[in-house]
Formats: structure tokens, C-alpha cells, sequence
């Protein structure tokens, strides 16, 4: 029944003829396909990772931001703080910042100078010489009490810390080298028995005196932390280092 | 390496023992002989990517076909992917093509364009490639009175189609 147009196709089709190397050139031409399409891909992973690395950059840029930044600190204010970077810090700024001076071994924490700064604007701060570490209260047996800080007693001789001042702390004075109204105690480097703080210009209190806001001066450079070579030097003869005075 | 280098040896091998039907299959489907030459062509390219990447189709014959007629059913089919290949020996020969038969396959060609896609690719892959019903129901992804439906309109139009009339006569005769 079809069999005239299969003899038709066939024979209007019979010259119709391929290429002979039609399936080297296909070949050829699939190669080459393949080769830029894996170009293509490699390319666009690049292209992709460059990406990826410039929008990792610009985030890490825009998280270490200002206010980012403040926002974290806030956040994270319990955390170790960084290594001293900066040791000078002036004693006048803290208590005009409204602290006073009190030990306390329930605040006896591992922090650096640097910490002072980061710490300023909480309840209390820390004073020490470059290694905190080393510090021992000598002349301990006195309690404090005041305003933000209850009633304790410290310490004693061998605890190592630091004194921590807290905002208008009362300081009840203890014998015997802190005995009264502009007198002073002593802390001393436990590994070399020297070192020198000077509490002075105290107010009286019910029951012994309060730290004035001003009044303090713990330095031998106006203002200034004590130096390790400095503290070391008064230690020796036990007296004040030669600039640390009353303000 | 050695794995693709394989699996073209066994495309190329695939592709000379068939490429003249092929193409024939291809101008048929296209009703143009260059638009044969370049379905074909983009068709067996990526016949060759999928052999060689390790997918080499189980029945060869019938996927190529598959691929051929969706191609030719494909709106896009136009859009050249890839340019055309040259060359410096054309296969044309005029040496054993008689005038009777070059007039007859530009008339088949341009009444087999008048036919629907469909039935198109039934004609030449069931009469011209032989293929059976069954065959060439699977091949279209149809049924097969699909098949048989496409095939009886096909042929219907081609007999009456005037361009064709003189031949048909003549082959009847003979």
C-alpha cells in the first residue's frame, strides 16, 4: 500500500549524501564544546569566589564598625580583658571619675592596667603596678564600706591582687601602717618585697576615714601609675616614692 | 583520557557506518536538505557529549532518531548553536543523479513541508527508515495508533499532493 513512496523517498533521497568526515568533525566540534564549557565553569567559580572573598571583606568591615563595635563591648564587658597596651593612667582621673580606694579580695581578679580604662565605667576599677600578678597587701586588716561596696574585711598579708577602688568607699582604717587621716599602706611586689601605694589626704569617717574624690594620689609622677623601677626604689627604704604625695 | 578517547572511537565508529541515512532522515524530518545537514549536525553533537561523559544511550539507532525528530519538532531548532562545518570537498555529485531525480526530491521535499511535524517524522522513519509501528511509536514517545493515525494522513496528503501525482502514477504503472 506505501510501498510507492518508499520506492519515492528512497529514490528522491538516494544521492543525498553526508560528509565523510562527518563524524571526525563532530567529534571536533563536541571537544571544543566541552573545553569551553569547562572553561566557562572554571571562570565562574573564580568569579564567584572573588565574590565571595569581597563580600566577606566588606561584612568583616562593616561588623568592626564604631558602632558595632560599641555595642559589643557593652555586651561582652564581663570578658577578659585585652593585654595592657596603654600603662599611664591617671590616678586624679579616677577619683575625680567619683572612686575611692578600697581592697577587697572578693574583687581580686587577674586584670591588667589596661583593664583600668575599659573598666572605668563600671562600679569599680583596678589599680596595679605592670604585673598585677606579683602584688601582695602587706599591711591588710582593714575593712571598708560605702556606697555600691558592703562592708568587708580584707585581707591580709599574702593575698595577691589588686586594690579596687569603688565609688566613695568608706575605708576603716587598719594599723598598722594605715592608720589615719593621711597615712598610707603599703603593697608590695611579692617576688621582690617592693612596691609602694600611697593613700593619703583621707577624710575621717565613723570609723576610720573615707577617700576623698581628690584625694588620692598614688603615683610618684603627678597622676601617674608607679613604674616597677619606682616602686621598687621607695619599697627599698620603705617610704613613699619620691613624687607620690598628697594631692 | 582514556575513557573519553574510548567512547569516541566507538561514536565515530556509530556515526560512518550511518551518516548517510542519518542525514536523509534529517532532511526528511527538516524537508530542507541544509536544515537537514544542520539538525544533524547539532543533534550529533550532543549525542557525543552525553556518549562521551560516560552516558553512552543503550540503543544508539533509536536515541539518535528520538533526538533528531524532537529536535525537528523543536521551535529553536533554527537557532544555530554551533557554526556550520566546512569543507573543501562538497558532497554534492552530479555525476549519478539523473535530472528525473534531483526534480523529484525538491518536489518530496516541498510537499513534505506542507505535512505537519508529526507526520513528517512518522513518514520518514516508518517508510523511509523502516522502522515498525511499535518502533516508531517509541521513538516519538506516542501511542501506536497514534502512529498509525499520523501514518494513513501522511500518506493521504502526499498521494494528493499535485507535486508528487506524476511520480506516484508513474511508480504505479511500473
Amino acid at each position: 500500500m506505501s510501498s510507492d513512496i518508499e520506492v519515492m523517498l528512497g529514490r528522491a533521497l538516494s544521492e543525498v549524501r553526508a560528509f565523510p568526515d562527518l563524524a571526525e568533525r563532530v567529534a571536533d566540534a563536541g571537544d571544543r564544546r566541552r573545553h569551553r564549557r569547562r572553561l566557562a565553569g572554571g571562570l565562574t567559580g573564580i568569579v564567584a569566589l572573588v565574590s565571595l572573598g569581597a563580600f566577606l571583606v566588606l561584612a568583616t568591615t562593616s561588623t568592626s564598625d564604631s558602632s558595632v563595635a560599641r555595642v559589643s563591648t557593652a555586651t561582652s564587658a564581663p570578658k577578659e580583658p585585652s593585654p595592657p597596651a596603654v600603662t599611664p593612667v591617671t590616678a586624679t582621673e579616677r577619683i575625680l571619675g567619683g572612686y575611692s580606694i578600697s581592697p577587697s579580695s572578693a574583687e581580686i581578679r587577674p586584670l591588667t592596667p589596661a583593664a583600668i580604662l575599659a573598666e572605668d565605667k563600671a562600679s569599680t576599677f583596678h589599680v596595679s603596678p605592670s604585673d598585677p600578678g606579683s602584688i601582695q597587701i602587706l599591711s591588710g586588716a582593714f575593712s571598708f564600706d560605702g556606697a555600691g561596696a558592703s562592708s568587708g574585711s580584707l585581707p591580709y598579708n599574702g593575698v595577691p591582687g589588686y586594690l579596687i577602688i569603688h565609688s566613695n568607699t568608706h575605708i576603716a582604717g587598719g594599723p598598722p601602717t594605715y592608720t589615719g587621716l593621711g597615712k598610707t599602706f603599703t603593697v608590695v611586689d611579692a617576688s621582690t618585697g617592693k612596691g609602694l601605694f600611697t593613700l593619703a589626704e583621707g577624710t575621717p569617717g565613723s570609723s576610720g576615714f573615707t577617700v576623698p574624690a581628690a584625694g588620692v594620689d598614688m603615683s610618684p609622677a603627678r597622676g601617674r601609675m608607679p613604674t616597677a623601677a619606682q616602686v621598687s626604689a621607695s619599697a627599698l627604704t620603705g617610704t613613699p616614692a619620691p613624687s607620690a604625695r598628697p594631692s | 583520557v582514556e575513557p573519553v578517547t574510548a567512547a569516541r572511537a566507538e561514536f565515530i565508529t556509530f556515526v560512518d557506518g550511518r551518516r548517510d541515512r542519518l542525514l536523509r532522515i534529517a532532511v526528511l524530518l527538516t524537508g530542507d536538505v541544509r536544515d537537514g545537514e544542520d539538525l544533524l549536525q547539532s543533534v550529533l553533537e550532543k549525542v557525543y557529549l552525553r556518549w562521551t561523559g560516560g552516558h553512552p544511550p543503550d540503543n544508539p539507532d533509536a536515541y539518535v532518531r528520538t533526538a533528531l525528530v524532537n529536535a525537528a519538532r523543536s521551535v529553536r531548532r533554527r537557532v544555530r548553536a554551533f557554526p556550520e562545518l566546512l569543507t573543501a570537498a562538497p558532497p554534492e555529485t552530479a555525476a549519478d543523479s539523473s535530472p528525473v531525480d534531483v526534480l523529484l526530491r525538491a518536489r518530496l521535499l516541498v510537499a513534505l513541508r506542507r505535512l505537519p511535524v508529526r507526520q513528517r517524522a512518522v513518514v520518514a522513519v516508518r517508510y523511509f527508515d523502516d522502522y515498525s509501528e511499535h518502533d516508531v511509536a517509541r521513538i516519538l514517545g506516542c501511542q501506536v495508533g497514534t502512529v498509525k493515525s499520523h501514518a494513513h494522513r501522511g500518506l493521504k496528503q502526499l498521494r494528493a499532493d499535485p507535486l508528487l501525482a506524476e511520480y506516484i502514477e508513474t511508480m504505479r504503472e511500473a
